[in-house]
């Protein structure tokens, strides 16, 4: 396929305004990539074993904790994830505040530790947030560890910032109190209408915030609006009450840049990210989650499954924002999506991890996918860049 | 620096509960009207010649309170505490008479958790034995048999508001035999509402008068609490409860299962214009399978204690009732009373002192909790049916990182204010 869209000056202005530097989260120490962090849990070994027992459950134990040696005491711990909820390697959430009123460590009410059980190469998450940091879209901190529980080695780990309200004020200069979502896969869901019950919606857009009295009313609003409107201009125009329809689509062209399985337009409908409705306004902006199935092929159609969104199809029927969509997938492959900006990097997380995950007996995979994974990796970043290009001259 | 801003009066809240208040007082004279009826004194009607007496009964509490800086951190953040103004109470009710029986009746109309507080009928065969059935409040602790708006201080001691039983459906028998006054009752619970209810409770107390207003007190309770079924996905904590009076919760509620037990040792000294009291209070819940892996843990222990002294600095006398002997609309100042506490209370388990020390609520070694109060008190009846109260509390807590602000230790002081109206 190969598509021949005009990139304007216009829109390379765009990304070189939304692109900015890393976050100011990813210069905390505990997320610091260029080491591998020691992340040790002590609690009642009886409490572990329930954990891994009951792995469905959101059950929370009180531990001690300590990165690289500083101490945090009596936070919650419990276990975590959809489709990565595992016995064997538990993905799990630290909740600092669980037990302790306001207690915070490095700034942070809540940790994730990621199993990365989905991830044969370690690496998809950390490189995709680092793309999409890359073109202005604010993504969650996150790096390496080992993990310890009671002394007991339990494997390599992401440690991956969470989507709260202390990562909202870090990237939205402040605001922190409007209504955040997480979405997360229950149904082939593409952005139609669920009626007038707010509760068919909060089915689907878990709130994060506000978690008492959830208002999904503009999310309802934003959807009837999109869905009510006709396609192309009509629904730029419906929609930009509710999001920077610019924004959103860079959100989406980083997506089908780094080939991604899931997000807004996922394999199976919508799925993995937050949406953050900023306080007091209608707006939204969409935020990158659990990124393990990106970069699943060097061949990757740049439209892919958008037409099976009904916010994405109807905006991309807008011959502006389709040839603005394309310019930013190119502009992502230009800035990011290529060997010059993610060999040096994925080469600084292999050797940083490397030993730890070939020692990791925990994984579900044989050292020899690792090593397949990692190498699978590097041809994947080499093939990408040719076969956006190849798509958008 | 007072936030009075913060303490600003609820209006709304005042308005609906004097509201209430006014149609009771309206209504009782006009029921007072019908033949044969007297009206008087206060809020009473009575049937001369047929015994018949009920006396209608009620009160509204409006309360203020302002957290000092100790409570913010760094960020200026506050922890979960109560609001800063709201009505408390706004209780209606009945006590009626007639020969041998009286009948009480409660309602809190603001209350959504427990609407009806007292729903009791009480014969009395004797002096020295009293029956009594319906729901009512389980008799261990003096503080908590005695009514929110006679209480000395503004919040109840600790001790008190985490380890007495509520009120539940039971039967009592009680009565006074020459200076002992017993009290034994078999209950449905030790708390209708109350998320730790346990189930049938034998609930007990004993008083002795060894001097002239002197009484000595000891109390016990006993009932099984039975933990939710494991099929249940979110099954309840049904442990202690412990909220100091800023309304920080210093304490998860913890999984139980088997017998709960309280013990109560009490004295109280009424010489005049001065108020002593003491009390004691120790609560055992077993854990039976309550473990992570449904193992028997320790039994969950918490004790507590408070002391206290009033002074009726306008020298009237100290009663359960206060009724100034120079009230304001005589050209009286009316009663005047200081009064301080302290009170404390620690939630421990009875195992080794061994493995990880745990805040969760299925913890083995139960991490240690606890917490001490001074209360400061002034309280002013302009009449005996308005009072107003201020009171300074200060909070201690034992382990710094479970306190108000991580790490903090030291003073956590709460001013609170309460203004209550009651029917005459």
């Amino acid at each position: 396929m190969s598509l021949r869209p005009a990139i304007s000056g216009a829109a390379l202005a765009v990304v070189m305004a939304l692109a900015g530097a890393p976050s100011a989260r990813a210069a905390d120490p505990i997320f610091n990539q260029g080491v591998l962090h020691e992340f040790r849990i002590v609690m009642d070994p009886a409490d572990w074993a329930s954990l891994r027992a009951n792995f469905r459950s959101n059950q929370y134990y009180a531990a001690n904790i300590s990165v690289d040696g500083e101490v945090q005491q009596q936070v919650g711990v419990r276990s975590r994830g959809k489709g990565s909820r595992d016995p064997n390697k538990p993905g799990l959430l630290i909740d600092t505040n669980r037990f302790v009123s306001n207690q915070e460590f490095h700034g942070l009410k809540k940790l994730v530790l990621d199993n990365v059980i989905q991830d044969a190469s370690f690496l998809h998450e950390p490189l995709a947030y680092q793309v999409f940091e890359a073109m202005g879209i604010a993504a969650p901190a996150i790096s390496y560890t080992r993990l310890t529980v009671n002394d007991e080695f339990w494997g390599v780990y992401w440690l991956v910032e969470n989507i709260d309200k202390n990562f909202l004020a870090a990237r939205f200069a402040g605001d922190k109190e409007g209504n955040l979502f997480k979405y997360e896969y229950v149904e082939n869901y593409t952005f139609t209408p669920k009626g007038s019950d707010p509760n068919a919606y909060l089915g689907l857009f878990q709130p994060e915030t506000h978690e008492d009295k959830p208002d999904a009313t503009a999310l309802m609003q934003f959807v009837d609006a999109v869905n009510g409107a006709a396609e192309g201009a009509p629904t730029v125009a419906a929609a930009a009450p509710f999001i920077d329809v610019d924004r959103f689509l860079t959100y989406i062209a980083v997506e089908n840049a780094i080939a991604g399985q899931d997000g807004w337009a996922g394999l199976e409908g919508m799925n993995n990210f937050y949406i953050y409705q900023f306080t007091g306004q209608t707006k939204f902006v969409v935020i990158p989650w659990d990124q393990d199935t990106s970069f699943v092929s060097g061949n990757w159609p740049v439209l892919q499954r958008l037409d099976t969104n009904v916010l994405t199809r109807k905006l991309l029927a807008d011959p502006a924002k389709k040839q603005f969509y394309l310019a930013q997938v190119k502009a992502a492959a230009a800035t990011a999506v290529n060997p010059a900006f993610l060999n040096s990097k994925l080469e600084a997380y292999y050797s940083v991890m490397r030993n730890a995950v070939l020692a990791d007996t925990k994984k579900p995979w044989t050292n020899e996918q690792f090593e397949q994974g990692v190498q699978g990796m590097r041809g994947v970043i080499a093939a990408r860049q040719p076969d956006i290009q190849s798509q958008i001259p | 620096m007072l936030d009075f801003a913060a303490m600003r009066l609820d209006l709304h809240h005042l308005r609906r509960g004097s509201f209430v208040l006014l149609a009771m007082m309206a209504g009782a004279p006009m029921a007072a009207q019908e033949k044969g009826w007297e009206f008087g004194p206060g809020a009473k009607i009575s049937r001369p010649g047929s015994g018949l007496e009920l006396q209608l009964a009620g009160y509204v509490q409006e309360d203020f309170r302002h957290f000092g800086r100790d409570y913010k951190n760094e960020r200026g953040e506050l922890p979960e505490l109560d609001e800063t103004a709201i009505l408390r109470r706004a209780r209606i009710g009945i006590d009626a008479q007639w020969k041998r029986l009286t009948f009480e009746f409660d309602y809190d109309v603001h209350d959504p958790l427990e609407h009806l507080k007292n729903l009791l009928g009480d014969l009395r065969i004797s002096k020295a034995f009293h029956i009594t059935a319906g729901n009512q409040k389980l008799p261990v602790s003096p503080e908590w048999l005695t009514s929110a708006a006679k209480i000395d201080f503004i919040e109840r001691s600790l001790a008190v508001d985490a380890l007495a039983p509520g009120r539940d459906w039971g039967v009592k028998l009680s009565g006074d035999i020459e200076q002992l006054t017993y009290q034994l009752g078999v209950f449905k619970g030790d708390g209708r509402v109350d998320q730790s209810r346990a189930e049938t409770t034998v609930a007990g107390r004993l008083e002795v008068n060894v001097l002239k207003g002197l009484e000595l007190g000891v109390s016990a309770s006993q009932g099984e609490v039975k933990a939710d079924a494991l099929e249940v996905a979110d099954p309840l904590a049904r442990g202690v409860n412990v909220r100091a009076p800023s309304g920080f919760r210093l304490y998860e509620r913890h999984f139980v299962d088997g017998t709960r037990r309280r013990l109560g040792a009490d004295a109280r000294l009424r010489r005049g214009p001065i108020g002593l009291r003491a009390e004691f209070l120790r609560m055992t819940s077993e854990r039976h399978g309550q473990g992570s892996v449904f193992d028997d843990l320790p039994a969950e222990v918490a004790s507590g204690w408070t002391a206290s002294a009033t002074w009726l600095i306008t020298g009237d006398k100290k009663q359960r009732t206060i009724k100034p002997e120079h009230p304001l609309n005589h050209g009286g100042l009316g009663a005047v009373e200081v009064g301080v506490r302290y009170d404390s209370l620690r939630v421990d388990d009875d195992g080794p002192d061994s493995g990880f020390e745990g805040a969760g609520s299925r913890a083995r070694n139960i991490r240690p909790i606890g917490g001490q109060t001074w209360t400061g008190g002034l309280s002013w009846w302009p009449v005996e049916f308005v009072r107003f109260y201020g009171n300074a509390v200060v909070e201690r807590y034992d382990d710094p990182l479970l306190a108000p602000v991580p790490g903090k230790k030291g003073n956590y002081v709460t001013l609170l204010a309460r203004l209550q109206l009651s029917v005459p």
